[in-house]
């Protein structure tokens, strides 16, 4: 297992192979990558049998992205995104199955504080790809006057795959509100522990989750 | 403690409650009982506040302090807790994190993390609850009786005067009624804590030593007693149920 963290656009770790100065990362065997930086395009292709975790936060002022997975037989990937958008963000998450038998899932999670995030998810399937499965969940809290959009856009030529392709997009949930106000916590508090659960939540690095965490203990809203 | 006074709540325009009298002194348990769809579970959650029941005429008056215009919140620091029938996740919220905030902001103060772990791991132990469920997100991924638990737990750390819980044996299994009982009665005596129960069933009412019982029928309280009346709704049902027992105007101008 190769924990990574990317830092100011920086990647190393001995069994990662690089291309064309950071925009394209190949995976072999089991690995993962944590992000803390803004991305504008990263290319990433899980070789067979291999699988990767990404984690992925960032908050995000202005920023177009683009991010292409490719999976080859047998790979195995978990696409773990969280963010806090206060302008514009747009991300273009794009899938492409090379192989059989792979799975990727994509999660995220975003607050749009203020801000607008616009979400598309482009997953291919092509007609000679068997047994694959893509699962796409998109869950985004809107604080602040935020707005989201996701739109999917499944490109699947074959009827032996599973293809989920969740969004939810609300503000915050007025159940988990009255819940914790029953606690005695008060309404902006009870907003924040709500919103920085649905960050974390996805999160599945421990050094990332506690940056993570110094960061939104900074955060005033 | 807790007295409401010709109350009158409506949720959507619809009246569910009205002319609905009730007083609880400190230490007294009741229960209120009656059919599916009365507007019990509107008494539990019109008296913690939640905003989609709006309160027409009447008063709650805790601690001789009316609680009408109070935010949710404010009613659970003077001491009033609701343990619903279906408790709700909260996602990535550990158990751990909501109660410091929650002891936080009763307190004023930063709370002492070995004291509050210890005490939390002493509550789990007891309630023959995982210890790592103070780590975990709120009720996530559990069973019904498990997070009645989790709310029990809750509900040590909180010290509440007043626990309203709304059909709490409601998904509990008889192991897990018999222990999250236990922990109730033995938080009952020992804060001389008040609760008002709603319930279906007379096994509750007899767990819990259930002294007083109201029975609600079209939206108001008809007829108030002891255990005998748990009995006759077991026996005969509520289409026998008739009259009126409204709490007298001497006890409401106490």
């Amino acid at each position: 297992m190769n924990n990574i963290i990317v830092d100011n656009n920086k990647l190393c770790d001995d069994n990662l192979y690089i291309y064309q100065d950071i925009k394209c990362v190949e995976v072999l065997g089991k690995s993962t990558i944590n992000i803390n930086t803004n991305i504008t395009e990263l290319n990433i292709i899980v070789r067979k049998d291999a699988s990767l975790v990404v984690n992925y936060f960032n908050i995000i002022d202005k920023l177009d992205s683009k991010i292409t997975i490719t999976c080859e037989d047998n790979a195995s990937v978990t696409f773990n995104h969280s963010f806090i958008a206060k302008d514009t963000y747009n991300l273009s998450l794009i899938t492409d199955f090379l192989g059989n038998n792979a799975y990727l899932c994509e999660n995220v999670h975003g607050i749009n504080d203020g801000g607008v995030s616009n979400i598309s998810a482009d997953g291919y399937v092509k007609n000679s790809k068997n047994d694959n499965e893509l699962l796409e969940n998109i869950r985004l809290i809107n604080i602040n006057g935020g707005k989201g959009v996701s739109i999917p856009n499944m490109l699947i030529s074959t009827s032996k795959v599973i293809a989920n392709h969740m969004v939810t997009i609300s503000s915050v949930p007025s159940d988990e509100i009255f819940y914790l106000m029953g606690k005695g916590i008060d309404l902006i508090s009870a907003r924040n522990l709500i919103c920085n659960g649905h960050l974390t939540k996805i999160i599945t690095d421990d050094k990332l989750l506690i940056k993570i965490k110094e960061i939104l203990k900074m955060e005033v809203r | 403690m807790l007295k409401i006074v010709d109350l009158s709540v409506n949720i959507e325009n619809k009246n569910i409650l009205h002319d609905f009298n009730l007083n609880i002194n400190k230490g007294e348990i009741h229960a209120i009982m009656g059919p599916n769809g009365i507007g019990k579970s509107t008494i539990c959650k019109t008296i913690m506040g939640d905003e989609n029941y709006s309160i027409t005429n009447g008063d709650i008056i805790f601690d001789a302090e009316s609680i009408k215009g109070m935010s949710v919140n404010e009613r659970s620091k003077k001491g009033i807790y609701l343990v619903s029938q279906n408790p709700i996740e909260v996602p990535g919220v550990s158990n751990a994190e909501m109660l410091r905030t929650a002891i936080s902001a009763r307190t004023g103060k930063n709370v002492p993390i070995f004291e509050f772990n210890k005490k939390l791991e002493n509550i789990c132990d007891e309630l023959n609850v995982p210890r790592s469920f103070i780590h975990r997100g709120i009720n996530e991924g559990m069973s019904g009786g498990e997070r009645k638990k989790c709310e029990v737990m809750h509900l040590w750390m909180l010290e509440p005067k007043l626990i309203i819980l709304d059909e709490l044996d409601s998904g509990l299994d008889v192991d897990s009624l018999n222990i999250v009982c236990d922990s109730l009665n033995k938080y009952i005596s020992t804060h001389d804590a008040s609760v008002l129960i709603i319930t279906h069933h007379k096994l509750l009412i007899d767990k819990l030593n259930v002294k007083y019982i109201h029975i609600i029928k079209d939206g108001t309280i008809v007829k108030s007693g002891g255990k005998e009346l748990a009995d006759l709704i077991e026996n005969e049902g509520y289409s026998h149920i008739s009259g009126t027992n409204r709490v007298s105007d001497e006890d409401k101008n106490e």
